[in-house]
């Protein structure tokens, strides 16, 4: 989950609540104090709230929960003439773009500080770093409109990037910026780069990379263009609106401005709200408590949502146009129930009564269990991440049938055991400093042949363990499980040959066990005879 | 008076000391007693002692002998020396003695000091030569032997000699001398009977055969009705030892599943190995989704796909792209069946509780797991790459969120933790969707996440009831129950740790 830190002071500040106030509230609406130290607060946020990325976000919530400001924030938009006229050479590249006017920006450096962060923020989260969204904030006054967005050919234009003090051509800028060689990937395979230019030809941006230092935003700076460009118009439009409702915030005037698509027009941004209306009897049925209409509204107000009544039941709510996670009526049920406050829920039981009823299997897991913790074996469970060096080389048999791992974090856990003795050999070597015999025994899942299946399996090592040792453990725990069985001999490579034997129950073959061959024992680091069973559970 | 706990062997002694008058010593005890060895009545004397019931007198007792006959019928070398000095006439050199005397070159040394010693003889240089005179003392020697030298007759007549024989100048002189007298020293032990030890005896005791090892001998003969066991000493060592048990995770586990199966809850098992249909677009996690990237999950290389068939598929794919039959506007997206398909590694247990309840969606409906899941993050001390995790799910027709806040406090109630918070928290797939805080000492701790299934993930599989839903780690439990601060200790299933955790 996304962290970002604030000033505890631009916070109390902005929100117009004291430090006590805040710690209270901020769990209340799902924020998790991390860290509080002096003059920074860590606050984790939940992905989806993209609108509390920042300080400013955090506040205007924050006045609402404490009803210092509540009901829908009204944001205006004024218009301008300000356009950019988008090429078709963009539709294979970086289809989209969004784009925005911010007047009487004064930048503080508390501004500054979140407008970097928010901007960080969303190309993670809903930018999905950067290549859904990327965000390019400009000096206005530094570029003449109007702006094109095209695609062009990478050694056809040179610029002077942020942080460089020469002029690069695109490629370069790829190969040798730092933000090139980062974001590069998301260009890869295409002929053309996308680019922002004004009317002389100057660059803005060449988007997703980097900035031309030409725009580079100062603290002098009082008007702000912004562009989003990207390949999903939905994520690019809600990127802007919680952008702008930023700036709204800290008191700036916002302007609409022109992207036109050939022709089409479209205006940028849209700060309306959105409508979802729904019974106020469909919260009190999901949230189990009464509401009335009067109560609904109060909390959705204090959401900072707006509401309206067209019925006895019906409520009009009115989305504020940064609230990008609002997808579904129950979206703002949620919403309604934190504004009624989580901690006033009491709490009932189920009224259908049902019956509980375990894994069949489960019965016989717990008998297995009960006769070999009597035999004296310890129980141990075992990942079932595992290796084919472990399942087939170091046991003597060929590493078939094992479900392997795409992306595996270590060559230890890059397949799933496909049986369960490797495992307890390992355990056997990890134990190799405590006191002989040791027992250990497992009942766990294997995949073998893509197929899952439930197994029992056991060891017994120490210097004087034989044969007759596990043929008498078999025995007593098929007597002990009222298994009829045969004991019949049988090869396998991990046993020594003509000690080995197959548990047998009318024609099919449950288990089998033996005496491990001496080659596993030193493989596993071991000096003493070992012997071993292992139990196909779902067969019996 | 005090009673006294007496052994057999104690009273043995007593009885024995007792008709020796109330003294002896321990080899007269024993054969009194008929004891099999004196060690036995040594040991039952210190136990008697320490209890006041009989005194022990310690004696040393020296004797001497000659450690060779043949001493006791040679002249000691400064006789020899003497009586040739004599027959020089009372004078002679050094070297005359050494070469003529008899006594010997290496023995020279010896003898002049001992001539000198016992003053039978003056030592003094004439004409450089060392040369020694007779002594007035030494013409008396000539007639008299030394108390010494009688002593070496004597100790040849009797052979052995007590210290009350000797003269104690002449024993300590012949005993300066190494090669001559050995000495032994023996302690001699008197045992005696105290007052209270008489009274004792007095009382009368009660003299039954004892018993070390019960054997099946004395059990079948009966032989035990008239013998007394011997009580232990049950506070001397013994070894600790440890038979089978289960594994700290299993216990936890069988505690979870039987709060679930008390709460009416049915047990379900899905494969760990899921299309990612499963894991996550049934979910309505988007498909680029970061959860779904390569450090979340793990896609299997073998099987590389897994086929998901039927209208459900339609379903899921319309509730993504547009919201399908919800009132869900979806996440505005082209919808790959493909990626859908990949084979992964299940990343939580609700794989297998949706999965019951598209198979079952008629409430009412309750259902659990407690399973294991992967994540492809590295491991350690508060991570694992494989963990169980523990869910629960309620479809019911009237289930709403305060119901799922007392399911879950009458849950973990029965988990042990009686104090229990929730928060707003977010998970993809729930709506609301809280987080659960339990009391553990004087601490909230982060304990679970729990919500109502979002209505795009419940539509699609015919389920028309609010699903509630909540999760927690079963590794977390384990560790706040033994006190232990490394998530993978459990999993090192190291002998000791799984034989010395308790299970209280």
């Amino acid at each position: 989950m996304p962290v970002i830190s604030v000033d505890p002071d631009e916070l109390t500040r902005l929100s117009r609540s004291d430090e006590l106030e805040l710690i209270q509230t901020l769990p209340k609406l799902g924020i998790e104090i991390k860290r509080t130290e002096g003059k920074n607060w860590d606050l984790e946020i939940f992905p989806d709230r993209c609108d509390m990325l920042s300080v400013e976000g955090i506040a205007r919530s924050v006045r609402g929960y404490l009803e210092k400001d509540v009901g829908l924030p009204i944001y205006d938009v004024e218009t301008s003439d300000l356009e950019t006229d988008v090429k078709l050479s963009v539709q294979d590249v970086r289809p989209y773009i969004v784009t925005a006017l911010i007047e009487d920006v004064k930048l503080t450096d508390a501004l500054l500080k979140s407008l970097m962060d928010v901007q960080e923020k969303l190309h993670l989260t809903l930018g999905r770093d950067r290549s859904k969204v990327a965000i390019g904030i400009h000096d206005f006054d530094k570029v003449k409109p109007p702006f094109t967005y095209e695609a062009v050919m990478p050694s056809s234009v040179e610029f002077v990037p942020l942080g460089k003090k020469n002029k690069m051509d695109l490629e370069e800028i790829l190969e040798k910026h730092e933000k090139g060689q980062e974001f590069k990937y998301i260009l890869e395979g295409k002929e053309r780069y996308p680019l922002i230019t004004d009317s002389k030809g100057d660059v803005l941006s060449f988007p997703p990379i980097i900035n031309g230092v030409l725009t580079e935003v100062t603290s002098e700076s009082k008007t702000l263009f912004i562009d989003m460009t990207g390949t999903d118009l939905t994520a690019l439009e809600n990127s802007l609106n919680i952008l702008c409702s930023l700036f709204a915030e800290r008191g700036c005037t916002i302007k609409s401005t022109t992207v036109s698509y050939g022709g089409s027009k479209y205006v940028y941004p849209d700060l309306s709200p959105e409508v979802i209306s729904f019974s106020y009897k469909e919260a009190e049925k999901l949230l189990g408590i009464e509401l009335g209409v009067q109560k609904t509204k109060k909390a959705l107000e204090r959401m900072r949502y707006g509401t309206d009544t067209v019925s006895d039941e019906e409520i009009v709510t009115l989305v504020p146009p940064y609230r990008v996670d609002i997808l579904h009526p129950w979206d703002l049920i949620e919403d309604i129930a934190i504004g009624y406050g989580y901690h006033l829920f009491e709490g009932e039981m189920p009224k259908e009564p049902t019956m509980g009823k375990p894994l069949e299997q489960k019965k016989l897991e717990k008998a297995i269990s009960e006769l070999l913790v009597g035999y004296g074996y310890t129980e141990v469970m075992n990942f079932t991440l595992s290796s084919p060096e472990v399942e087939g080389d170091m046991m003597r048999v060929q590493t078939d049938g094992l479900s392997l791992i795409e992306n595996p974090v270590t060559d230890e856990g890059s397949c799933l055991r496909k049986w369960l003795l490797p495992s307890l050999m390992s355990n056997l070597r990890s134990n190799r400093k405590h006191p002989l015999p040791q027992k250990f025994y497992e009942i766990g899942d294997v995949v073998y042949n893509n197929l899952q299946e439930t197994r029992a399996a056991g060891v017994h090592f120490g210097a004087e363990v034989g044969f007759t040792d596990i043929k008498s453990l078999i025995q007593g725990l098929m007597e002990g499980l009222g298994i009829d069985t045969t004991i019949e001999p049988r090869s396998h490579q991990s046993f020594i040959e003509g000690r080995c034997a197959s548990i047998r129950t009318d024609d099919k073959e449950i288990g089998f066990f033996g005496e491990i061959h001496p080659e596993i024992i030193s493989n596993f680091g071991l000096e003493h005879p070992t012997v071993g069973f292992e139990i196909y559970l779902e067969r019996l | 008076m005090m009673s006294y706990e007496l052994s057999h062997l104690e009273k043995k002694t007593l009885i024995a000391l007792d008709s020796l008058e109330g003294e002896a010593t321990p080899s007269e005890i024993t054969r009194k007693g008929d004891f099999d060895e004196e060690a036995q009545v040594m040991n039952s004397v210190s136990w008697l002692s320490s209890k006041g019931l009989v005194e022990v007198e310690e004696k040393e007792k020296r004797t001497y002998s000659l450690k060779k006959k043949s001493i006791g019928k040679k002249d000691l070398p400064e006789r020899i020396a003497l009586k040739f000095l004599n027959k020089k006439g009372g004078l002679c050199s050094i070297s005359e003695l050494k070469e003529e005397s008899g006594i010997g070159k290496k023995k020279t040394g010896i003898t002049l000091g001992w001539l000198k010693k016992k003053n039978w003889a003056r030592i003094f240089k004439k004409d450089g030569k060392t040369c020694l005179e007779i002594t007035r003392k030494g013409k008396k020697a000539l007639r008299e032997k030394g108390k010494d030298e009688k002593l070496i007759i004597q100790l040849y007549r009797e052979g052995k000699m007590d210290s009350s024989e000797v003269d104690e100048y002449a024993i300590k002189n012949l005993l300066s001398r190494k090669e001559i007298v050995n000495e032994d020293i023996t302690i001699t032990r008197k045992i005696r009977l105290t007052d209270e030890g008489k009274e004792i005896i007095k009382k009368g005791l009660e003299v039954r055969p004892e018993i070390s090892q019960l054997t099946s001998d004395i059990i079948r003969t009966g032989a035990w009705e008239e013998a007394h066991i011997r009580p232990y000493d049950v506070k001397a060592f013994a070894p600790t030892r440890y038979g089978g048990k289960r594994h700290p995770l299993r216990r936890e586990l069988e505690v979870v599943r039987e709060v679930f199966l008390e709460m009416g809850f049915t047990e379900i098992k899905y494969d760990f190995i899921q299309p990612a249909f499963w894991n996550m677009d049934a979910l309505f996690i988007p498909q680029d989704h970061p959860a779904r990237e390569l450090q979340d999950t793990y896609y299997m290389k073998k099987p590389k796909k897994i086929k998901v068939t039927g209208d459900v598929v339609d379903k899921v794919k319309n509730v993504h792209e547009n919201g399908g039959e919800t009132r869900s506007s979806g996440w505005n997206y082209k919808w790959e069946k493909d990626e859908a398909e990949r084979a992964v590694l299940r990343t939580h247990t609700t794989v297998t509780t949706i999965r019951s309840l598209a198979e079952n969606n008629q409430p009412p409906g309750k259902y659990f797991a407690v399973d294991r899941n992967f994540r492809s993050e590295a491991t350690d001390a508060t991570h694992l790459s494989e963990f169980i995790q523990i869910e629960g799910v309620v479809m019911e027709k009237s289930a709403n969120l305060n119901m799922l806040i007392g399911l879950l406090k009458e849950f973990y109630d029965k988990m042990g933790f009686d104090d229990v918070k929730v928060r707003p928290s977010y998970f993809p797939f729930t709506e609301p969707s809280l987080e659960v805080f339990a009391k553990y000492g004087d601490d909230f701790l982060e304990m679970g996440g729990a919500g109502i299934f979002r209505e795009e993930v419940t539509k699609p599989h015919g389920i028309e009831h609010p699903v509630l839903a909540w999760g927690l780690g079963l590794e977390r439990l384990v560790m706040l129950r033994l006190g232990i601060d490394d998530i993978r200790i459990p999993y090192k299933n190291d002998l000791e740790f799984l034989r010395e955790y308790p299970l209280l």
